[in-house]
């Protein structure tokens, strides 16, 4: 017996269906569009077709942001879904007074993102603290550039969104840590599996889905990396513009009253294309290794 | 009936399709504004109306007594007004300008620079002030007016409000310390690299004289034409040979590597900190210095700039889109009248008034600067000012800046040909000037 009218459902589902198409469809609709066209800010465009993704193609400031993006992708996700996890397993352990270093673990979270970019920037400067100890300590003759240099600048950069995230990530698998039963752990034990052992065949399995979600929400952040290359290059992303990522490009051709808005929407769409790849590839690995049973265990 | 309620649920789920369609297309500004009349305004006996008023970064302990006098003064003279005084923070500004216009909300009176007014003016978004009150452009300063003037646009679109030139300004100790006559300071660019060679031969790379990487001023300073009003032709031989200059110096270490960075403001912070022995700023500079770096100030110098003197230009535009234009006129024009702007430049030391009665009269506004060494460069300034130029054209956007430096800082760090450097850098500008 029906006991309500057959848009009931759908009054119901109204709010989050126009939350959805505003935040969501709307904007990444109208980017779709506009990528298709070379509009700019105040000023009518028109439809030029494929143009923007044949000039992209061509463009050598795409395929720097893309290195950038990619190495940027390649370095965090594995540091970020493995450090965190063997930081959880430190602090787990039931010691007193745990509480405090699970704290200090998780403070660099807090921090703003722009403000710890500056710090680093200072203490990597040509003059900066790093610098000016390996020269006192006689291991360096030069201060090393460590902010201009395109490699040494991205490891620095990498390096400061690991330290940065290890925190939140760890939490994650402190959760996760929680649901591996101990008698698992103690059977492993005595069967004879060392330390080693039991991490491998006990907990990582025991962690799987969380590994899976924090290698996807890393690679998804990755992809889209901005803050810490755009304070420590100044916004600069560096000489020749090397050590940008996708999403500075997005800023340095899109913003401002000239900005080429149907240009950095195309710049957009590549991204949204490419953030797909690392998560397909994490789910394909993903259900591989568990038999076809991706989420199954998350 | 069935039959309905599944046609109703198809016409649902179709309209919530297409709404995102339908609101892209609409709504993703493939629609030119069609432009307004561009008339004279006619300034009633009694003003009347409410209009805004927004400036730039300047609603601080300093300047807020100024502006709340300013629009008390203008209201009790003329009763019936109203005007809402905004201010935008410094960062960000070109956005907030750029989303007022583009949701018809930009301030009836608005502080502006000239590449800003070029960009709105295009699209019909600011008052002609020529053609709209002709009488009133004799009053300002010629540098100031033509910065507002546009290629391929008659008129003009901005009073000018503040001026402002760059000195250069030199760590004399460093000079002394490291085998160079501090008072002997450079005075053209041979001798500012050969003085840069030595400092940085002398302090072992330890104290690095220059401070920035080169850009346009440093090209057209070697007689470079930087636009032919179609096309940027800024990579001559001359611009390459400016540019192999500094990718010497930067292998002698005279440029400390964060230079390739390229930062607006890092020249004067790198000055403050004590990392390089000079530094370009305006006037106010003293200023900072107190503020950020009291040992600095009894050894710090100023001089002249070498080559062409620049000119940084603010003004006050008019909204195309005011309710109330007549007012917002009247107003702009009582913001940049000489008693007002001789006002604010008092308390803005450093700069110079747009008017040009202001500037016969120098003594006007610079009476009241008491910190010697603000006096000594302000004195410097206004002799610069009246030789000064607007070195980088308005069609110079902030991306092409951006990417300009970038390509310059690669032949810098000898990363690439200084030829090929600036070929890359005049073909990406021609390019996007066309897209």
């Amino acid at each position: 017996m029906r006991s309500h009218r057959w848009f009931t459902p759908w009054l119901l589902l109204l709010p989050a269906v126009v939350w959805v198409l505003v935040f969501s469809i709307y904007p990444f609709v109208n980017t779709v569009i506009l990528s298709f066209t070379n509009a700019r800010p105040l000023r009518g465009g028109q439809f030029t077709g494929i143009e923007n993704y044949v000039r992209l193609a061509q463009d050598p400031m795409l395929a720097n942001a893309l290195v950038t993006t990619f190495v940027y992708v390649i370095a965090c996700v594995p540091l970020l879904t493995v450090v965190p996890l063997l930081l959880a397993m430190l602090v787990h352990k039931p010691v007193p007074g745990i509480g405090f270093f699970r704290t200090t673990a998780y403070f660099p979270v807090i921090a703003s993102v722009v403000v710890v970019s500056l710090i680093w920037s200072w203490l990597f400067d040509s003059r900066g603290v790093v610098n000016q100890t390996l020269e006192f300590l006689h291991l360096v003759n030069a201060p090393i550039p460590f902010l201009v240099d395109r490699w040494l600048l991205l490891g620095t950069s990498i390096l400061l969104t690991v330290w940065k995230g290890l925190g939140y990530y760890m939490v994650v698998y402190l959760a996760a840590l929680g649901n591996v039963a101990p008698e698992l752990h103690e059977a492993a034990a005595i069967d004879g599996a060392g330390a080693f052992r039991r991490f491998l065949h006990v907990t990582v399995p025991g962690v799987r889905g969380a590994m899976t979600l924090v290698a996807a929400l890393v690679a998804v952040s990755a992809m889209r990396i901005f803050s810490e290359l755009y304070v420590l290059t100044n916004g600069s992303g560096g000489p020749g513009g090397e050590s940008m990522s996708i999403v500075m490009m997005v800023k340095q051709v899109g913003s401002g009253l000239n900005g080429q808005v149907g240009y950095a929407s195309a710049v957009s769409v590549v991204l949204f294309l490419l953030t797909l790849l690392p998560l397909l590839l994490i789910g394909w690995l993903n259900n591989r290794d568990s038999g076809g049973t991706l989420g199954a265990r998350a | 009936m069935p039959g309905t309620t599944v046609h109703s649920r198809r016409a649902l789920l179709g309209a919530l399709a297409a709404t995102p369609l339908v609101a892209g297309l609409s709504a993703c500004g493939l629609s030119p504004q069609a432009p307004p009349s561009q008339a004279p305004i006619e300034t009633p006996s009694v003003l009347s109306g409410e209009i805004t008023f927004q400036t730039w970064s300047l609603k601080n302990e300093k300047f807020t007594p100024y502006f709340e006098k300013l629009v008390t003064d203008f209201t009790t003279q003329h009763a019936g007004t109203k005007i809402n005084w905004i201010d935008q923070p410094g960062d960000g500004y070109e956005e907030k300008v750029l989303q007022q216009a583009q949701s018809n909300t930009l301030p009836d009176v608005i502080n502006i620079p000239p590449g800003y007014g070029m960009q709105l003016a295009e699209v019909n978004k600011l008052v002609d002030l020529k053609a709209a009150a002709p009488d009133s452009i004799a009053s300002y300063t010629e540098g100031g007016i033509k910065a507002y003037t546009y290629a391929g646009m008659d008129g003009a679109y901005g009073y000018p409000w503040y001026l402002g030139t760059d000195l250069n300004w030199w760590n004399t100790k460093a000079f002394s310390d490291y085998g160079l006559d501090a008072s002997k300071l450079p005075t053209n660019f041979d001798e500012f690299f050969a003085a840069a060679a030595t400092m940085a031969e002398k302090s072992g790379g330890k104290m690095p004289l220059i401070s920035s990487l080169p850009g346009l001023g440093d090209f057209a300073a070697a007689g470079v034409k930087l636009f032919d009003g179609t096309k940027f032709t800024f990579n001559t031989p001359e611009a390459a040979a400016v540019l192999q200059k500094y990718a010497e110096l930067y292998k002698q270490k005279a440029l400390p590597p964060e230079v390739l960075q390229n930062n607006y403001t890092g020249n004067a912070q790198m000055f403050q900190q004590g990392k390089v022995a000079w530094t370009t700023a305006t006037p106010s500079f003293p200023g900072d210095l107190q503020k950020n770096a009291p040992t600095l100030v009894s050894v710090t110098k100023a001089t002249p700039r070498f080559g062409i003197q620049p000119m940084f230009v603010q003004g006050i535009s008019v909204s195309a889109d005011s309710k109330a234009p007549a007012l917002a006129l009247a107003f702009a024009q009582y913001v940049t009248s000489n008693a007002s702007q001789v006002e604010f430049v008092k308390l803005a030391q450093g700069f110079f008034p747009g008017t040009v009665e202001a500037n016969n009269n120098p003594s006007s506004f610079t009476s009241a600067i008491s910190d010697p060494l603000t006096a000594e460069a302000v004195a410097l300034a206004a002799t610069a000012i009246t030789k000064a130029e607007l070195i980088t054209p308005n069609e110079f956007s902030d991306e092409m800046s951006t990417y300009t430096a970038q390509q310059i800082a690669l032949a810098v760090r000898g990363d690439l040909a200084p030829a090929e450097a600036l070929d890359r850098a005049v073909k990406h500008c021609n390019d996007n000037l066309n897209r």
